[in-house]
């Protein structure tokens, strides 16, 4: 079993295959040795945690690709499971959380559940769409924006 | 890594550029457009954005060489050196070598890029992602002829682009919708195997932000195909060549030669295949938008004045330039025509000796075929007959309900009631030029001024004697052969008055259904022609008598004269035939003296009634011409029946006639004119008309000055008083009595003492003989 500590002292206490669906817990792990210490998490909250953990439990027994391998082969693929779909049906505040996580605790597959609904979620929509969904104020200078429009100007009859 | 509580704004910006990144760079969910749109959401996404661009397969697509365009289709597309079109290339090529041949060489990469289409295996949704792509490369290419965007740029051969980057442009444009003509093509064609179309309908949850699970196998099927419908009608209308061309109009730019029957074609044939893939989940506006772009895209179909006397209506020069109505229609080689054959000459428009076959408007409407760029799209990419321009307009005319069997045209009863409630709530799209006017009524406009332009030319031509007193008309014919003039005069006036009734009654039809709803009868259609299409009494006009009929078997109006040979035929010709008769027998028994001066009358009195004859079939044209137009005028605005102007001597009435004639001339280009700038299309009173007279060779009438330059824009315009349309009384029939027992040649004074003295010795012979026999 592997003890987790997370940024507001929280302790999660799981299973070590589990675990180590984090690349970061396992090379932590693998540096500790036997330890019973717990590990720190100062960039993850415990509700955010939770979550993790429950994504990390329900993959425990699928093979972790190597990464390159990894990567090319997630990236084809443009579906997500039903459970992970369920699973990430969260509000956008959990969501950007736990790819946030995902990215400090280096779950690829996590992180590429969360990347790919946040594409879907821009996926055919216009800038200012965009903006609206994500909350997201204009910062450009009219000069900025007016050279990013002619550079894409093909794309404007959208 | 930053922490959550560090930030107070966006939550996507709350994101490491790494991540962000990880978002943009997941190809398969988001697009080239979708990162273009990114881009210019926040600046920090536009160097991500940038950097996930050029690493986009997509890009590959666009890429000649290494990606799915071949260099050699793009430079087929490229114009050459002559300044002639690539496409206009291939088809000069086509005896060259097999190999060599550019012609068979795009045909066959065309075709194989079509079979990697249909073949491969790819998601449908990077189908639609390319879909997309192609369409917003089109559109873009169309705005501003710039050649490719920076996207692509370097990798096309884009040397051509500095000095012809207009045409190029253009054919790269029509280009990329011919790849997105394939692709839907071969969406439609695609077998898919269950499990993949399972699979698929999952990711189109997702897509959808639907809850898996919510939705049962086809439920979720639906969904996948509204979610492809939308992409694809979002992709098809940025090609739509009718905006293209307004928003290029509005612009100011020249007029291109985008606008081409190819183009169109594309557009339609796309449109047909959306709707055998998707003919569940079509909206009433999309059928309205197919229905009105069918229409618009067969008004140039119809001929100009050159092919009206006989020209071939399959030629593209011909086809279609006598439509000035539409602004975009001049300058458009290769669609409408060339402005020098729209301002052909008069002697140009003399008739030929057969019958143009442009007077067929169901052909015209409901076969696009007769133009030599669809021919040539048809060999090039290889199309099947099914996919041309003709079975987009069946397909249009089977949303109003009618379908083509073996037979062909017949009426489905069921489908008919369904097409009409649909085309019940369907409104006009009002696209041009802000007017709100429905493209039908453009299109019923278009047809008033093009045959009222015919008229117009023909009398100017053929008919001098119209705009002439008795005395002069004479004076002028001495010397012609009268009976080939009248014959002339006769044919074309008869064409005039049969001109296309069936696409003008299936207009108003639609437009009809469209206004009132499914039930309502149209001006044309049915028995109401018996009571419109006539004059008023007194009007002392020889009417054409145009009966019409709707059948329920056919979905076109029949209209037929009475002796059923057509319109514009006299019922009086038996008797003028028997009179003739008698009066030559007459002739025959009389002194030589006496039957030289009796038949030199009788010539004369037959060259006046032909002269009448002439005159009141021209009114009667210019009737007709009225005729469409009158349901855009409100209960009040209705024409007021010349006044009865009672029996009159010979010379008079013929005066009449012309003057009748002119009159209901001049009435017609005020309604023209007045509809045409909205002064009164619905009702509303004006008390001024304009006068619109769009060829230049066509002199205008005395009364109204009118000039059109050699575009055949309208320029000038005299305004006077408009006509008052008094009373709702149609025009009835009893003039065609009148007229009738006037056309009876009248017996002079000298002709009835020769008959009553024939009468006498034939009865003295006959006594005599009688007395004979008796003695013996």
């Amino acid at each position: 079993m592997v003890v987790l500590e997370t940024s507001d002292q929280e302790r999660f206490t799981v299973d070590k295959d589990v675990a180590e669906r984090s690349l970061l817990i396992k090379q932590m792990l693998d540096d500790l040795g036997d330890s019973d210490m717990p590990i720190p998490l100062p960039n993850v909250t415990s509700n955010v945690l939770k979550k993790v953990l429950e994504y990390c439990g329900h993959h425990r027994h699928e093979p972790v690709l190597p990464t390159d391998e990894g990567e090319e082969s997630r990236k084809r693929l443009t579906d997500i499971s039903e459970w992970d779909q369920k699973f990430i049906s969260v509000d956008q505040e959990m969501l950007f959380e736990i790819i946030l996580a995902a990215n400090y605790l280096d779950i690829k597959p996590l992180l590429d559940v969360g990347c790919k609904t946040v594409a879907n979620m821009i996926k055919g929509k216009t800038p200012e769409e965009i903006r609206r969904l994500f909350n997201i104020q204009n910062d450009f200078t009219p000069e900025e924006e007016a050279q990013i429009r002619k550079e894409n100007e093909w794309a404007e009859d959208r | 890594m930053i922490p959550s509580s560090q930030t107070t704004a966006s939550s996507l910006l709350r994101l490491p550029n790494e991540v962000l990144l990880h978002i943009f760079l997941h190809h398969s969910h988001l697009s080239l457009p979708d990162l273009a749109s990114l881009s210019l959401v926040h600046p920090r996404f536009a160097p991500l954005c940038q950097r996930a661009t050029a690493s986009h397969p997509q890009r590959d697509y666009l890429w000649c060489g290494s990606g799915w365009i071949p260099r050699d289709i793009l430079c087929l597309a490229e114009c050459n050196d002559e300044g002639k079109t690539g496409w206009l290339r291939l088809s000069v090529d086509k005896d060259k070598d097999e190999d060599a041949n550019p012609y068979n060489l795009g045909k066959n990469l065309c075709n194989k890029l079509w079979d990697r289409f249909n073949d491969d295996y790819f998601p449908t949704r990077d189908l639609m992602h390319l879909a997309e792509l192609f369409s917003l490369m089109a559109s873009y290419l169309h705005r501003t002829h710039a050649g490719f965007p920076s996207l692509v740029r370097g990798a096309l051969p884009t040397s051509h682009l500095t000095t012809e980057s207009q045409r190029a442009s253009h054919r790269l444009m029509l280009f990329f919708q011919a790849l997105l003509y394939a692709l839907i093509r071969s969406l439609t064609r695609r077998v898919r195997n269950l499990s993949g179309r399972s699979r698929e309908a999952k990711e189109y949850s997702q897509v959808l932000g639907v809850e898996p699970g919510r939705l049962n196998e086809s439920q979720e099927m639906d969904e996948e195909l509204r979610w492809e419908l939308g992409m694809l009608r979002k992709a098809l209308l940025r090609c739509d060549p009718l905006h293209a061309h307004t928003h290029r109009g509005k612009e100011g730019q020249p007029a291109c030669s985008c606008f081409s029957r190819s183009h169109a074609s594309w557009y339609l044939i796309c449109w047909h295949f959306l709707t055998v893939r998707y003919r569940r989940f079509l909206s009433p506006e999309d059928i309205d938008h197919i229905a009105f772009r069918s229409i618009e895209f067969s008004v140039p179909s119809f001929p100009a004045e050159a092919s009206l006397q006989g020209g071939d209506a399959g030629s593209t020069d011909n086809a279609g330039n006598g439509l000035g109505a539409f602004a975009w229609s001049f300058h458009l080689p290769g669609f409408l025509g060339t402005a020098s054959s729209s301002t052909s000459t008069a002697a140009a428009t003399l008739p030929g000796p057969n019958g143009p076959p442009l007077l067929n408007p169901d052909s015209l409407l409901f076969s696009l075929t007769a133009s030599p760029t669809s021919q040539q799209t048809k060999e090039w990419f290889g199309l099947s007959e099914f996919a041309l321009p003709a079975t987009a307009a069946r397909m249009w005319a089977g949303w109003l309900g009618y379908g083509w069997g073996e037979g062909g045209a017949y009426w489905e009863e069921g489908g008919r009631r369904e097409a009409e409630a649909r085309l019940g709530v369907m409104r006009g799209d009002a696209s041009g030029g802000g007017q709100k006017v429905l493209p039908v009524e453009r299109v019923l406009m278009a047809h008033a001024r093009w045959r009222a332009r015919a008229l117009l030319t023909q009398r100017e031509v053929l008919l001098p004697s119209a705009s002439l007193v008795p005395d002069q008309i004479e004076k002028q014919q001495d010397g012609m052969d009268s009976k080939a003039v009248a014959q002339r005069r006769s044919v074309l006036l008869s064409r005039s008055a049969a001109f296309d009734f069936h696409f003008l009654s299936r207009c108003l039809q639609i437009q009809t259904w469209a206004l009132r709803g499914w039930g309502s009868t149209p001006g044309l259609t049915s028995e109401a022609v018996n009571d419109r299409t006539t004059v008023p009494p007194g009007m002392g006009v020889e009417t054409a008598p145009v009966r019409g009929s709707v059948a329920r078997s056919s979905p076109f109006a029949i209209f037929l004269a009475p002796d059923g040979q057509g319109t514009g035929v006299v019922s009086s010709a038996p008797r003028r035939r028997l009179w003739r008769s008698v009066n030559a027998f007459l002739a025959a028994c009389l002194p030589r003296k006496h039957r030289e001066a009796m038949l030199a009358r009788c010539e004369r009195q037959e060259a006046r009634e032909q002269q009448l004859l002439s005159a009141r079939r021209w009114q009667q044209a210019w009737v007709s011409v009225q005729e469409p137009l009158l349901s855009f005028m409100t209960e009040e605005g209705n024409v007021s029946p010349p006044k009865d102007e009672g029996d009159v001597s010979a010379d008079d009435e013929l005066t009449s006639a012309v003057k009748a004639a002119l009159k209901q001339e001049r009435r017609t280009l005020q309604l023209l004119g007045d509809l045409h700038h909205g002064l009164s299309p619905h009702g509303e009173k004006s008390s001024t008309v304009t006068m619109c007279n769009e060829d230049p060779t066509i002199e205008s009438p005395p009364e109204n000055d009118t000039s059109a330059n050699k575009d055949g824009e309208e320029r000038s315009t005299q305004r006077g008083q408009l006509h008052t349309w008094l009373g709702t009384t149609p025009p009835s029939r009893s003039c065609n009595r009148n007229l009738s027992s006037r056309l009876v040649p009248t017996l002079s004074l000298e002709s009835s003492a020769v008959v009553l003295l024939f009468a006498i010795s034939l009865f003295v012979l006959i006594a005599s003989i009688v007395l004979y026999r008796r003695m013996q």
